[in-house]
């Protein structure tokens, strides 16, 4: 069960503005609302951290690698490319 | 110049520091939490301290215990899918401050929820190479030590 589906979601709907207006941005989404775009993820965990606590709410890099490799030759698939198509 | 020992200086348990290294890999003792509470501008003081963390050269991103970044309220801040040889399953990404006194560094970033401690595994966190980004890493099998320096 999804615990972010609504900023996800919520994301996933802004996903092309944002490309064009915050590209290689930090964005923040809680309760399924756009929150703010920073310039790096310490600024944007720290002001989600200030605002929403231990949250849950998504904090995304805008035009992020579809994939990051993990330990072991696993890798982790962020949801909207799971949706978007499989690597 | 900051340095840490990542490596094993002693046996232990009939085993040689280079045998340690072998079974358990180079480790770094970390400190883990959401929030200091130690004074500004004064050394971090995490919630969880001495946990061990794995420096794996095989890994990009870093990874967290689940059980661990639950039992500490770690926001979850993004989720996915982990592919890899056993096959596909949900996870969730946390965000947490991980301290490293030995390098006097602290991380505030995202981690990955791995499984460590339910997969029977010693490490309750991995540090990858985006960690190792800024290190030369010098890792001596023969004699079981493994050093991190800036130099």
């Amino acid at each position: 069960m999804s615990v972010l589906g609504k900023d996800i979601a919520a994301f996933e709907r802004m996903r092309a503005q944002l490309e064009a207006s915050h590209p290689r941005a930090w964005v923040v989404f809680h309760d399924g609302a756009y929150i703010n775009a920073y310039t790096d993820f310490q600024a944007a965990a720290a002001d989600a951290l200030e605002r929403f606590d231990e949250g849950p709410y998504l904090i995304r890099q805008v035009g992020a690698p579809a994939t990051v490799s993990l330990s072991g030759g696993m890798i982790f698939t962020p949801s909207h490319a799971v949706v978007s198509g499989r690597v | 110049m900051p340095s840490s020992q990542a490596g094993f200086r002693a046996g232990a348990n009939g085993l040689s520091p280079a045998d340690l290294l072998v079974e358990l890999g180079p480790t770094v003792w970390v400190d883990i939490g959401t929030k200091s509470r130690g004074v500004a501008g004064g050394l971090p003081d995490l919630a969880e301290k001495r946990i061990r963390a794995l420096i794996d050269t095989g890994a990009g991103g870093d990874c967290i215990d689940d059980e661990l970044a639950k039992r500490l309220g770690l926001p979850i801040t993004d989720e996915g899918e982990i592919s890899g040889v056993v096959g596909r399953h949900c996870a969730v990404v946390y965000t947490a401050r991980v301290y490293v006194p030995s390098l006097d560094r602290l991380l505030f970033q995202p981690f990955t929820g791995v499984k460590l401690h339910q997969g029977g595994q010693w490490h309750r966190l991995i540090l990858g190479r985006t960690f190792l980004r800024q290190y030369r890493l010098t890792y001596d099998g023969a004699s079981g030590g493994v050093e991190l320096s800036t130099d």
